[in-house]
């Protein structure tokens, strides 16, 4: 198996070099390599793939050097597939959508090594390979958004990438560093023997799990946006499209993987899972915020990867590391196709609009709100109950066990509000068939429900085939259970209360916009600006500039 | 009574792996340029040979001074390497806003020979980082020295767009950026990884903090660099000549032989 890995890793880094010697000689022709050396690459990254779900557990490869190990086992080989998937698509999708384009052949070369880059990354047997790959990522990602070398903004807010990812790259070097120290070990599974079987450590004067923990955090936190190190990927459509399709349906789900192959530090950390909460939390909500403030289409999908990020960050924290990466394929899959197919909608949309008459149309286009000839008490009381049974029935109906943990109530909450959401939007446009359009969403929502569940729960059997283990992942995720019980029913009686609230409003025509128009004038501004964290940055970068060219002159350059 | 002994091969030493403001002197001596044409101690060779061979005195003098400190001198050490850390976030910081091409390379060589200090301080085999930190280097200071050579001046701004005028000579340019601040494979990446996980389990403050900022200061000045000359719109009133193929060549294959240096550092190092 091992050349296969190593083939897995080369095929593209092999391919890169073959687009960059035949460039003159072959012209556009360059693309065929692409091409072919990114269907090979799917077709190894399959093979290995199959062949750890036939014999499951994992294997050390070594080329005979300390570094370039190999690690293959579920997560790295799913991770291959997903990433070696998404990057045939782009491929082929570039090989028109790019044809005009001055730097045919280096976009090309530039994405076989990036693809290349991200298989070393995932595939790393250890820490020195991990952090080789997790750097070069930034690097590539630079040159590849800096594509149009004249633009200025291109060249602004990729710079800004590459900060925000070298910001992200310390931790891991720290952590490494303290790895090496603390296990004197690089080797990943010797790392995951030692931190079970080696003597507590301290570092900076904490349990060490527990600092590698929040390092390895920070360091995930930068590659998969998370708030307030989130302003490089909505800035960053200045890129040819098919790298935005990359970037946010392969790259930003590096911070995932980090934390799922570090799994086995985060089990003996005490709080380090919830600041991930806590963190993934507040992504989520900034992300989806700002994504409705945003009439472009590209920034809107930008920000939805923000706040889809942070819920992955989220899952993290709640212990439910292989649901965090099952989100992640389902995202980088619709988001790629969204991606990739957002130019067209956008050219499609300028000739015809296209929005079929019917309740939307009159809601969105014509204002016309005819309200549903029923109750909004009895609305009210389907949409707060209907979803709940059907989430909660789902995970009864597929693992009893489930419940019994934390995490897996708050995540539940969550598809409780989603589903309950949903709803109120039916009641919001009325139309005239609104008990049709109630049993297709309810039906569409159990159906999105059962299907995460079972995949889930699958994806829990392929990467964490031990219990004992799933369980110590949630224990660790875990809070007190009284403080635990009053937090979670103060929120459902709280959100519930803000359903009815909502509803009463809309029943009686009294809007909550309208009621508090201060107070939602003075939120629209504040995320119209996206809470200043952008500007925050830009001056700051300034002002460290000018104070940078204030002391060279004090001191006379030398 | 040994931190006496020290003191002064020490600060010797700081001449070496330069410790502002004893700094200055290498800085100045970078930045000299020729009084003539014949003027060796100012060619471009002449300076590169020098700023390698200075980082090994330096290793040396260090060296001596630790064995004369014996086990007396263990303050002394640490004030050094806490001076050399400061000197690093110095030079990282003022690098930001450096855009002659002279005195960007002699900063950045002031900040990144100034982490030996961490790596001597805790225990690491100095002699390797060292190396690895001045040879990253040499790439990027003969291609300025061909900037200047070829426009009269090495500075950022000045002649922007050089990618799309000198497609050839930008390839290797941004590469030598990159080595010089130290990404992976460059030998400059290994040493920093080297002076983290030697000096990490002594001291993770005063190890891991000044290496990680003055990393992250200098991506961002190399970055400063590559705007102000290989992107951007270029000029049309200047006269661009790339470089052949052959050129090319051995140029880039002497960064293949830098990444293996950095290969080789590593396999010595685990």
């Amino acid at each position: 198996m091992a050349p296969l890995a190593y083939a897995l890793v080369l095929m593209m880094f092999c391919s890169a070099l073959a687009v960059r010697a035949s460039a003159a000689r072959l012209g556009d022709g360059v693309a065929r390599i692409s091409v072919g050396a990114s269907a090979l690459t799917l077709a190894l990254a399959l093979s290995l793939f199959s062949v750890r779900l036939v014999h499951g557990g994992a294997e050390l490869y070594s080329a005979g050097l300390s570094l370039f190990t190999l690690y293959v086992d579920p997560l790295s080989t799913l991770m291959a597939v997903l990433v070696s998937a998404v990057g045939l698509v782009v491929h082929v999708f570039s090989v028109r959508y790019m044809q005009d384009d001055p730097a045919y052949t280096r976009f090309f070369w530039l994405l076989d090594a990036i693809i290349g880059v991200i298989l070393m990354m995932v595939l790393a047997g250890d820490l020195l390979t991990l952090l080789l790959g997790w750097h070069l990522l930034g690097v590539c990602l630079y040159f590849l958004l800096n594509h149009d070398t004249r633009r200025r903004a291109a060249n602004r807010y990729a710079f800004w990438t590459l900060f925000t990812h070298r910001v992200g790259d310390l931790p891991l070097l720290a952590a490494i560093a303290l790895i090496y120290h603390g296990y004197g070990t690089l080797s990943i599974p010797a790392l995951f023997d030692a931190i079970t079987t080696a003597p507590q450590q301290t570092a900076f004067g904490l349990p060490l799990p527990e600092v590698l923990g929040v390092l390895i955090l920070a360091s995930a936190m930068a590659k998969s946006a998370q708030f307030p190190l989130h302003t490089w990927l909505p800035y960053t459509m200045d890129g040819p499209t098919p790298v935005s399709a990359l970037m946010h349906a392969g790259i930003v789900n590096a911070g995932g993987f980090l934390i799922n192959r570090f799994a086995p530090v985060f089990v003996e950390t005490q709080s380090v899972l919830l600041i991930a909460f806590a963190v993934g939390l507040v992504t989520t909500i900034m992300g989806s915020l700002m994504m409705l403030m945003q009439s472009d289409i590209k920034k809107a999908l930008g920000y939805s990867t923000m706040g889809q990020m942070g819920y992955m960050v989220m899952e993290c924290g709640l212990g439910a590391f292989s649901l965090a990466i099952y989100h992640l394929i389902a995202h980088g899959v619709f988001k790629a196709t969204l991606f990739l197919g957002s130019g067209a909608i956008i050219g499609n949309a300028r000739k015809d609009p296209n929005i079929p008459e019917g309740e939307i149309y009159k809601f969105m286009v014509e204002r016309k709100v005819p309200h549903p000839p029923l109750s909004w008490v009895v609305f009210a009381g389907i949409t707060i109950t209907v979803p709940l049974v059907i989430v909660f029935g789902a995970h009864q109906l597929i693992d009893e066990g489930f419940l019994h943990h934390q995490g897996a109530l708050i995540l539940l909450l969550f598809g409780w509000i989603t589903g309950a959401q949903t709803l109120f939007f039916v009641y919001k446009i009325g139309g005239e068939r609104p008990f049709t359009v109630l049993l297709y969403v309810v039906l569409s929502f159990a159906a999105v429900i059962l299907t995460y569940v079972v995949v889930g729960h699958a994806f829990d059997a392929l990467l964490y085939p031990d219990p004992a283990f799933r369980e110590a992942l949630y224990r660790a995720a875990s809070v007190n259970f009284t403080t635990f019980a009053l937090v979670l029913v103060l929120l459902m009686v709280l959100i519930s209360a803000g359903w009815l609230v909502v509803f009463r409003s809309e029943a009686e025509r009294q809007p909550l916009t309208r009621r508090f128009r201060q107070l939602y004038y003075g939120l629209y501004a504040l995320l119209s600006r996206e809470f200043y964290v952008a500007d925050l940055y830009s001056r700051t970068g300034e002002r460290l500039l000018t104070a940078s060219r204030r002391l060279n002159a004090l001191l006379r350059w030398a | 009574m040994g931190w006496l002994l020290a003191l002064p091969l020490f600060l010797l030493a700081g001449f070496c792996l330069p410790l502002f403001p004893l700094s200055t002197a290498v800085n100045r001596f970078v930045q000299r340029q020729p009084a003539g044409t014949d003027e060796r101690l100012a060619a471009a060779r002449t300076k590169a040979l020098v700023l390698l061979g200075l980082p090994l005195v330096g290793v040396l003098l260090a060296q001596t001074g630790l064995w004369a400190a014996g086990g007396s001198g263990g303050w002394l050490v640490d004030v050094f390497a806490l001076w050399g850390g400061l000197t690093s976030l110095l030079y990282a910081f003022r690098l930001l806003s450096a855009r002659d091409g002279q005195i960007w390379i002699g900063q950045l060589y002031s900040s990144a020979l100034a982490l030996v200090w961490v790596g001597v301080a805790h225990d690491v085999p100095p002699l390797l980082p060292a190396l690895g930190l001045a040879a990253s280097l040499l790439p990027l200071w003969f291609l300025l020295d061909d900037l200047n050579g070829r426009f009269g001046i090495a500075r950022t701004g000045l002649y922007p767009g050089l990618g799309l005028r000198m497609p050839r000579f930008s390839a290797l340019f941004v590469a030598a950026v990159l080595v010089a601040v130290a990404i992976p494979f460059s030998p400059g990446f290994f040493a920093v990884a080297d002076l983290a996980f030697g000096g990490a389990g002594a001291n993770e403050l005063l190890t891991l903090l000044p290496l990680s900022l003055a990393w992250l200061l200098w991506t961002w000045a190399g970055i400063n660099l590559l705007t102000g000359i290989v992107f951007g719109e270029p000029r049309g009133d200047l006269d661009y000549v790339d470089l052949d193929r052959r050129a090319m060549l051995v140029r880039g294959g002497g960064m293949v032989v830098l990444a293996l240096f950095g290969l080789v550092l590593v396999e010595w190092v685990l």
